[in-house]
């Protein structure tokens, strides 16, 4: 396939990616419960210039740890408004993925078509394809990870080397994921001595920089929550009983529809045949990270639908050098034709068992937005209580609670630098499955709690037995509840 | 003559750097008008001295004798000066001596002389030289006479006698520190002599001070619990390793390890260092040193090392550069930052007018309220070591943080508390982590409580006994 061809291809895989993502993603103005946290942190910097590290809203008031470069990088789009720019960049830097996967799939193949078809997966990720309207950072971790990797396997040209190490930088200024490339690239010095396979001084010499470099810039952020949670500060100090859940309802067939068949069974031969018949070094640089996603899922060290779509993309990455393998083959049978079938047929059921599942999980996802009836609420609060009052919601429910009522809450889903996430919590979800008023009401005041908010949707409560006119008010009466707080014990 | 020429200017050129990172935390205090010593532990040590000086023995404030050593009689001498300003030169002074002897000590134990120069730097850019030598203490005094024992006594000298024998009468743990080190010295290279000519004299004189001043510490305070908070500056500790140093020099350790019996006696001597640093803060300022040496073999492994890409070479010794020096501006905004502060001094000064009675606070504040208002503390450091501490904390805690007004009362009677002293800090996790939590419910609503002062966050009550 000539060049031309191929990065005319490439330009409409990424179009179409990116063209699905955001027409979709278009389809509702809302984001995300998780997006608001971000919403607010980019409106902050528009506002004042910096992101809100002191937030007066979460937790009734606490300080938040992060790298803000993903904030910023929206907010500079911000002249496009605020809340298009929110949609529109995060679902370019993902579809963007296609290029890097390309490059990398090319770098490993050397076969522009099998490389296009890889770009091609890796845009249709059901797991992947559903975050359209996350707002995430991790659709530039994903992209800049990528990138970096890429460029580490040619660092043996200096303009790779030198664009390794920027986006390496841009990588550590994004997200603490930075740990993540580590992990892999340290795996990888591993495999390869195990493996008695020439260790490139350079090679050493740039993931040993790399290690010490997202180390200290993470310990310089990280600090203070290492003081507070110790070792616990791994884990970003998530009660134990959401970290249990990880894997609590997930079965292989669900994995397999968020990832899809082909790049598994793909992928899966990929691995058997890198360590077992012949050993490629930049395959195995892409199975490192593979197998230390894995660990750290294994040990919790990563969020599910995070280490899911990592290693979703390696698979593909993998899944790459397999489709190579076979094409090869059939090219030198006597049907080399069939080779091309063979590629037709891989991509046609991709498209049954991937892109279908990815636009349903997409459109899915539309109604995992506010509702309605919980934007009316939201403005019922905001313009109904005071800018002191607390407000005790889910935790799914905080970030939104403080975007669009502006009002404190009692708990949302960063749990770094709260001391008592686990008794919050704990506390919380009684509150709603509680049929003792006055225990209910104990928890209540613990918190300063002034309304509590109550939408249904999270949790499997279809109402709150205790709440009686003695202790509360009925201020808001849709398909939302909120109730006025007026006893204290 | 070239060579001596160049060894003093990089002489004075590491003295001038000390310096300058010395008086930092001094300028920009005096600048924001604030006292320009921090640390409870100095102001009891000033208030020791000038009782010292009167020929006073006793804390009448805590109803105990006072922590004497040598220290405290050198300090005495500044009282005659109304301008405990001077110590400033009195504490920079010692800073340079120590380097100076550092720099001296390491030149014969090393033959590069560049890795004599970069740890004489790292010392010099250490968190522990910094509160040597910004915070004046017992440590700081006894740290030079170590330095300067340790030069005379590796160079047999037998003017080491002397200095050991201050050390021995300055501060017991480095006293203790000191004497372990020779003693497997002796062990190492067998040197009788020297070794009983300076061990004898001054344990004799140890423990002839200790007999002398009921006040000398002589065991106290060596053991304490370790922890991550206590040990590494970048965890909050006020006499602790930077993190990075001790990064850095687990790497040099590697690196000699490959060499060990050439550099025995240095990795026992480490060892031994290594273990008291976890339990107390003699054993951090000399595994300071050793964390020196180590971290400099590191960093003249990586300049001297060949490099398949430059530009990690360069990337990688900035990263290091930049390191230490993050590690010494956090300090330095540590000591900067630390208390007294001018509205602290203002609420104390507004004590001092009023008759001597108890106060209560943080036990933070308890030297501070000491010296500044001249009043009583109703806890302080210090009484970590009394024998009714215990129980003094437990009626504090309950003070604090009980909603009961008769129960507070009652307690407050008890400890003959008139006063309250509290701070923006306390109300912000340092006790309470809540509005309206425990005494400060109580003294918002009850009329047993009367504000008196109130700025910037500090307010001072009144307990009013009916």
């Amino acid at each position: 396939m000539k060049k031309f061809t191929a990065v005319l291809l490439l330009l409409i895989i990424f179009f179409l990616t990116f063209f699905s993502r955001t027409i979709i993603s278009l389809q509702t103005d809302e984001f995300s419960y998780e997006a608001y946290f971000a919403l607010r942190q980019i409106e902050n910097i528009n506002q004042e210039g910096f992101p809100l590290f002191d937030d007066p809203l979460s937790y009734g008031g606490r300080t938040h740890l992060f790298p803000p470069l993903f904030y910023y990088l929206v907010a500079f789009f911000s002249f496009l408004g605020t809340g298009l720019a929110a949609k529109i960049i995060p679902n370019l830097l993902s579809s963007l993925v296609v290029v890097a996967v390309y490059l990398i799939s090319y770098h490993i193949t050397k076969l522009r078509s099998v490389s296009l078809i890889s770009s091609f997966f890796s845009g249709f990720i059901p797991i992947f394809f559903v975050t359209i309207n996350d707002l995430s950072v991790y659709s530039l971790v994903v992209l800049v990870m990528l990138f970096a990797l890429y460029f580490i396997m040619r660092i043996e040209e200096n303009l790779y080397l030198k664009l390794s190490l920027l986006f390496i930088v841009i990588l550590v200024f994004s997200h603490a994921s930075a740990f993540l490339l580590i992990a892999g690239l340290l795996l990888f010095l591993l495999l390869l001595r195990v493996e008695s396979l020439e260790v490139g001084k350079k090679e050493t010499e740039l993931i040993l920089f790399t290690s010490f470099l997202v180390l200290w810039f993470n310990f310089i952020i990280y600090k203070k929550a290492f003081l507070i949670h110790g070792p616990l500060v791994i884990w970003r100090n998530i009660p134990l009983q959401i970290l249990t859940n990880y894997f609590f309802d997930l079965n292989i067939i669900q994995s397999i529809y968020y990832v899809g068949i082909v790049p598994i069974v793909f992928g899966i031969y990929a691995i058997y045949h890198v360590l077992f018949i012949t050993k490629r070094r930049s395959v195995f640089m892409v199975l490192s990270m593979f197998l230390s996603i894995l660990l750290l899922l294994w040990l919790k060290l990563v969020e599910f639908k995070i280490g899911l779509i990592f290693l979703s993309l390696m698979l593909v990455l993998l899944s790459s050098h397999s489709i190579k393998l076979l094409y090869s083959y059939f090219r030198k049978t006597k049907a080399p034709h069939s080779a091309k079938w063979f590629l037709v047929g891989v991509c046609l059921v991709f498209v049954l068992t991937a892109v279908i599942p990815s636009f349903n999980l997409a459109l899915s996802s539309l109604k995992a937005v506010p509702s309605d009836s919980e934007l009316k609420a939201m403005e019922w609060l905001k313009d109904n209580t005071g800018t002191n009052d607390v407000v005790l919601a889910r935790l799914e429910e905080g970030y939104m609670i403080n975007y669009f009522a502006n009002r404190k809450t009692v708990i949302d889903q960063d749990f770094l630098l709260v001391e008592d996430s686990q008794q919050r919590y704990e506390d919380v979800q009684s509150v709603f499955s509680l049929r003792l008023k006055t225990e209910a009401v104990r928890r209540l005041n613990k918190y300063g709690v002034d309304y509590l908010y109550f939408s249904g949707k999270f949790g499997t409560e279809e109402k709150i037995y205790y709440t009686d006119p003695d202790c509360f008010d009925l201020a808001f009466n849709e398909s939302i509840k909120i109730y006025r707080v007026h006893c204290s014990i | 003559m070239k060579k001596k020429l160049r060894k003093k200017i990089e002489l004075i050129a590491l003295v001038v750097s000390a310096l300058l990172l010395l008086l930092i935390p001094f300028t920009v205090r005096h600048l924001n008008q604030d006292p320009l010593f921090t640390g409870g532990e100095f102001y009891y040590d000033l208030r020791a001295s000038e009782d010292l000086s009167k020929g006073i023995y006793w804390d009448y404030s805590q109803d105990r004798p006072h922590k004497i050593s040598f220290y405290h009689y050198l300090l005495s001498l500044f009282m005659s000066f109304e301008n405990t300003n001077l110590l400033i030169g009195f504490s920079i002074i010692l800073g340079i001596i120590s380097l100076i002897f550092l720099y001296l000590i390491l030149n014969e134990f090393l033959d590069e002389r560049n890795l004599v120069i970069i740890s004489s730097l790292l010392f010099a850019l250490s968190p522990i030289f910094i509160y040597l030598f910004t915070i004046p203490s017992t440590f700081s005094l006894a740290t030079v006479f170590s330095l300067i024992f340790m030069y005379l006594f590796i160079k047999k000298n037998y003017f080491s006698v002397p200095f050991l024998i201050l050390v021995s009468i300055t501060d017991s743990s480095v006293f203790l520190l000191n004497l372990i080190l020779i003693i497997s010295y002796y062990f190492y290279e067998g040197d009788k002599k020297i070794f009983l000519m300076n061990a004898i004299p001054s344990v004799i004189s140890f423990f002839l001070f200790g007999y002398l001043h009921e006040g000398f510490q002589m065991f106290q305070n060596l053991f304490m619990n370790p922890s991550f908070t206590n040990y590494f500056t970048s965890f909050g500790a006020k006499a602790g390793i930077a993190f990075f140093y001790f990064f850095l020099g687990v790497i040099g350790l590697f690196m000699v390890w490959k060499r060990k019996r050439e550099f025995l006696y240095l990795l026992i001597s480490l060892l031994i260092v290594f273990l008291f640093s976890l339990f107390n803060v003699a054993g951090r300022i000399y595994f300071n040193f050793y964390l020196c040496i180590f971290s400099s073999i590191t960093i003249f492994f990586l300049i001297k090392r060949t490099w398949a890409i430059q530009l990690i070479k360069k990337f990688t010794l900035l990263l290091i550069l930049c390191i230490v020096i993050f590690s010494t501006a956090l300090y330095v905004d540590q000591v900067i930052n630390s208390e007294p502060k001018k509205e602290l001094l203002s609420a104390l000064a507004f004590l001092e007018a009023k008759p001597e009675e108890v106060v209560l606070s943080h036990q933070s504040y308890g030297h501070f309220i000491e010296y500044f208002s001249s009043q009583k503390s109703f806890l302080d450091d210090y009484s970590v070591n009394q024998d009714n501490y215990f129980i003094l904390k437990d009626v504090e805690q309950r003070i604090f943080y009980s909603r009961n007004l008769e129960t507070t009362k009652t307690l407050l009677i008890e400890g003959n508390v008139k006063y309250l002293l509290i701070t923006e800090e306390m109300k912000k996790g340092l006790i309470w982590k809540r509005e309206g939590e425990g005494l400060l419910f109580l003294i918002e609503n009850s009329p047993d409580f009367d504000r008196l002062w109130a700025n910037k966050g500090i307010q001072v009550w009144e307990v009013l006994y009916s």
